[in-house]
Order: C-alpha cells, then structure tokens, then sequence
C-alpha cells in the first residue's frame, strides 16, 4: 500500500512548481511546472525541458516499487490520440494545462482565473453529458 | 544544464507522487459531481492554496520577480482563455484524465494512455508549426 494522501500529494506538488519557478525555471514567469508548455519546448527544441519524461520515470518508479505497473491493452487508441491532441492546443492557447493554469490563478494572475472557470465548466459540461448518455444506454 | 536537471527532477518527484495519490486534477470536479467524493477535489484545493500561500513567500525570499500584467485583462483574451479552458477540461474528461494523470497512466502500463501523448506530442507540432503561424499573420 504505502499511499500518499491525494491533498498531502497536491500540496508538496504546488510547493516544489513553485519553488522551481522562483529558483530554477524564471524566464517567463510561473513556469516551473506545466504538463503541456514543457512538453511544447522539448518538442519544438525552444528549451530542453524534460518535465514530461520526469514524470515518466517517477510515475513508473512508483508502480514499480509498488507492485503495481501492469500492460493494459490499447482499446480506444485513435480517439486518445485525438484527445490528447486536442488537449494540447487548448492548453497552448490558455497558455497552460491545468497544473498551470491554477499556478497562475494563485499567481494572481486575471486569465488565468478566466481559464480555470472554463476549465471547471468543461469538466461540469463533459461529466453530466456523459452521464446522460450512459443513462440512455447508448454506450 | 540547470534547465534540464531541475525539470528533470521536479519531474521526477512530481510523477511519483501523483502515482501514489492517484491525483488528478480534472478527477477532483468530476468525482464530485458523480459521487459527491471529495478527496481528489481537496487535494486540488490544497494545490491552489498551498501556492496561493508559497508565492509571496517565494518573493521575499529572494525568488523570481514577481511582477503581474497591470491592468485587467482585455476581454478577448479572457473569452480565449475561457473557451481554450472548456475544451481542455471537455477533452480531459473524455480522456480520462488530465494531461499530469495521463502520464501517471501511461508509466504504468496503460496503452491507450501512450496513445494519447502521441496525440499530445503532435498536437504541440501542429500548434506551433500550423495554428500559430496561421493565427500570427
């Protein structure tokens, strides 16, 4: 077992974005953690940052150690390459994806709040749809 | 060489923990509206309030510059920020998971996960080499 506390887990993670982005990663502000910007830079060789393969390698060490890294075959491959584009570019055009975006809204910055409510009503949005259609049992 | 080893490693430190708090950042909403479970909403929570708190500490100890946009912000680029936010959390919960969760996912063996950074990756191709010269000519 050996769990961490998902809120114990939230905030040691805020604490190390922050600290990152006060002392290591300063060029554009609030820029010590995010999923889909440092993943953008790698891609597009603009900076070497390896956050994306960090995470990776973390992730993977934890199941590891864990008992708990297990193959799961692929069974909606397209429409997740579909989804994770589609991620992407919005998480560019907010300028974060949502590690970042709420980086930013403590920041105190204004978009970012804007963002972060669209966020939330996206999510609000997908779930009650979701669940709708389940209910007809279409799926 | 700082770049790299520092997002190497909060990378790294990152990703263990949210394996083992299976943390999620589009969950916490979701659970809640579905189920009414409130432990990956509080672990959001303590996210925005822990950095809410770490920010001006980080400032007065000798940390970045901490200098905001004066002003408020002009109205498109809210409704931008707004609508990209919709389909990001739109396109998450369809998903599964957000793009942090996604990577926990795919470290621990699930494929259709790596399906999606594929997609994820090529979407930050086409974004910089296809959308934004469109959108910056």
């Amino acid at each position: 077992m050996n769990r961490v506390k998902p809120w114990v887990a939230g905030s040691t993670i805020a604490l190390v974005a922050v600290v990152a982005s006060a002392y290591f990663i300063t060029s554009p502000p609030v820029y010590g953690f995010c999923v889909a910007c440092h993943t953008r830079d790698l891609v597009t060789g603009t900076a070497p940052l390896f956050t994306g393969v960090g995470l990776l390698i973390g992730a993977f060490f934890g199941a590891r150690r864990h008992g708990e890294f297990r193959f799961r075959k692929p069974v909606r491959l397209l429409s997740r390459f579909v989804l994770g584009m589609t991620a992407m570019v919005a998480s560019l055009v907010a300028l974060g994806c949502t590690v970042r975006l709420l980086l930013r809204a403590a920041y105190g910055e204004s978009t970012a709040w804007w963002a972060v409510g669209g966020v939330a009503l996206g999510i609000a949005l997908a779930t009650y749809a979701l669940r709708l259609y389940a209910r007809r049992g279409l799926e | 060489m700082t770049t790299v080893l520092a997002s190497l490693a909060v990378g790294i430190a990152v990703g263990y923990l949210a394996q083992r708090s299976r943390l999620c950042f589009m969950g916490g909403l979701r659970d809640w509206l579905l189920f009414r479970e409130t432990s990956l909403l509080a672990a959001v929570g303590a996210f925005f309030l822990t950095a809410w708190v770490a920010w001006p500490l980080t400032a007065l100890a000798g940390g970045a510059d901490r200098t905001l946009p004066s002003g408020s912000t002009p109205l498109a680029y809210a409704l931008w920020a707004a609508g990209a936010g919709l389909v990001l959390g739109f396109a998450s919960v369809l998903a599964n998971g957000c793009p942090l969760r996604q990577h926990v996912l795919a470290a621990q063996g699930e494929a259709d996960a790596w399906g999606y950074l594929a997609g994820f990756a090529a979407g930050a191709w086409v974004y910089q080499m296809v959308l934004l010269p469109l959108l910056l000519r």
